[in-house]
């Protein structure tokens, strides 16, 4: 009969879904202040990626969202957001490490944990309106959520793009908030207008869209990204296979943890491609082609929103109301029916997590961690030995 | 080390002798490094001992002579899956009589593979429980306050404290 050290309580309560995790901060002081830790709160989010587990699967619906468990699928439940929606659509801006960012109608933004329910409003800013607004004006905003390794900060980047349509010309206005500063201020202008108000796709510390350079009928779409360390523009090349032709529709998304690319051919045939290595072209891959069918219709929306578990299938929504998935062994798909989901789904895919939407700054942590050692130690001392 | 050696003999922290076979072996760095050093030569007489009970390493060598072979040669696809049906088998087990033994074994004598599997198993045993059962399986005392109690309380609804 032997007790666990301390060390391997750690690494086994780092396995568990969120909602065990916050359960067993009731058990004792010690084990609330190792699960509030920094630390054990990044170890945790890190075994959740690696492992591809406790994603959560989010529904938006008008001003309600849904949320399912997808290593489960079991049913659909409807969560309460921070954010007043008046009757109005809820926007989905961006989900990273567990934080989703969210915005109504008075464009309040709110970023915010739906495991902790936690939740932090962030600083107003105003929309810009161009000054000399009496052409035929058109304006489209995107935004972008993502995480900044290199300064540990969370981003939300909006691009406003305004589009005279007699001149065909546009200009795309770029602010970007830090969570850090809890600040907005604008950078350079992009050269290009945003092909679709989508949010942008965070893979490999950069937020992507898909872009034209003119507003022209025949210029080819590309995808851009934003590199969030150094908040600066760049394009990113296609799979070379593609070569010049421009016969398809494109979207970026998310898959795993990689950047995919999707060529929709006219609604009857979208091609599914993957860059196994981010920022390495040769490693474009073709996944896997979706086909028309009798059962899945025209594929005039497709949406790629994750792996299994064990990564031979790929979950999709189609037409914003229905899910498959994607059996990449034997390309067949089967319908899924979650209990109790929303008619109409906006799908997005956020993993689970204790990260707080606020960061401590880097004085605090490291007191924090200071008096986590000597608590740890009192612990260890108090007659706990490892057997080595 | 002779290359005669296929198996060696090792004690238990309760003095027992046990047999393992030295490709199994090779799955722990500890007894890697052993076997690299002298440890097995035929003129040494000490057998050496590894600080997990003769319970523990019972099953801590099952693992290892069912591994070894495809940790030595690489499977195919069939004998991974097989070999994932073994484990969930071999860890059906007591969570604290001897789950909590194996993990702490395993991380004693580096084994990747049986690390990892004790810990998932651990976890998905624990994942279901309520407070009161882990406070009994880990031995802790509820050491908040009546004002801790309620804030928690609070924070978590449903939660017991007793």
């Amino acid at each position: 009969m032997t007790d666990l050290p301390l060390e391997l309580i750690f690494v086994v309560l780092s396995r568990l879904p969120v909602k065990s995790v916050l359960r067993f901060r009731c058990t004792c002081k010690l084990w609330r202040s190792l699960i509030d830790s920094s630390h054990f709160i990044s170890f945790h989010l890190r075994n959740s990626l690696e492992t591809n587990s406790n994603n959560l699967l989010i529904f938006r619906h008008d001003s309600d969202l849904h949320v399912v468990d997808f290593d489960t699928l079991d049913t659909a439940v409807e969560v309460v957001h921070p954010l007043m929606c008046y009757g109005n659509p809820l926007k989905v801006l961006g989900s990273c490490h567990g934080l989703i960012c969210i915005c109504n109608v008075a464009e309040d933004i709110a970023l915010w944990n739906l495991s902790t329910h936690q939740h932090k409003i962030i600083a107003l800013l105003p929309v810009e309106r161009r000054p000399e607004s009496d052409t035929s004006l058109f304006a489209a905003r995107g935004y972008g959520f993502g995480y900044d390794s290199f300064s540990d900060d969370y981003k939300l980047l909006r691009i406003s793009c305004f589009v005279d349509l007699h001149t065909r010309s546009f200009e795309s206005l770029v602010k970007i908030y830090s969570l850090r500063t809890n600040s907005w201020k604008s950078i350079q202008r992009m050269p290009y207008a945003l092909c679709a108000r989508t949010m942008g796709v965070f893979v490999g510390g950069a937020l992507h869209w898909v872009v034209t350079r003119k507003l022209e009928l025949d210029s080819p779409d590309l995808i851009i990204a934003f590199d969030l360390k150094h908040e600066n523009f760049k394009e990113v090349p296609l799979p070379e296979e593609l070569g010049n032709e421009n016969n398809f529709q494109m979207k970026v998304a998310l898959l795993g943890q990689s950047l995919c690319m999707l060529a929709n051919y006219q609604h009857t045939r979208v091609d599914f491609w993957v860059m196994k290595e981010y920022g390495h072209r040769e490693t474009w891959c073709n996944l896997f082609i979706l086909n028309q069918s009798p059962e899945l219709g025209s594929l005039k929306s497709v949406k790629p929103l994750a792996y299994s578990r064990d990564g031979n299938k790929v979950f999709l929504e189609l037409d914003h109301k229905k899910l498959y998935w994607f059996d990449l062994k034997n390309k067949a798909t089967s319908f899924i029916q979650i209990p109790r989901m929303p008619s109409l789904i906006d799908g997005t895919i956020c993993v689970g997590s204790l990260v707080p939407p606020a960061l401590e700054s880097k004085i605090d942590k490291h007191q924090q961690e200071l008096e986590a050692k000597k608590e740890r130690e009192a612990f260890l001392s108090e007659g706990f030995k490892l057997v080595l | 080390m002779s290359s005669s050696v296929e198996a060696i003999t090792v004690l238990s922290s309760d003095g027992d002798e046990f047999k393992i076979t030295v490709s199994a072996a090779k799955l722990s760095k500890p007894l890697n490094w052993m076997l690299e050093d002298v440890c097995f030569s035929d003129d040494c007489d000490e057998v050496p001992t590894i600080e997990v009970n003769s319970k523990t390493l019972v099953k801590v060598i099952e693992y290892c002579e069912k591994h070894a072979p495809r940790a030595n040669s690489g499977a195919s696809d069939s004998d991974a899956e097989e070999l994932k049906k073994w484990d969930i088998e071999f860890m059906k087990m007591d969570v604290k009589d001897i789950l909590f033994h194996i993990l702490m074994a395993a991380n004693y004598l580096h084994m990747e593979g049986l690390y990892d599997l004790a810990c998932q198993t651990a976890a998905d045993l624990m994942k279901g429980m309520t407070v009161s059962q882990i406070r009994k399986i880990f031995h802790i005392k509820n050491d908040f306050s009546s004002e801790e109690q309620e804030q928690l309380r609070r924070q978590h609804p449903g939660c017991s404290f007793d």
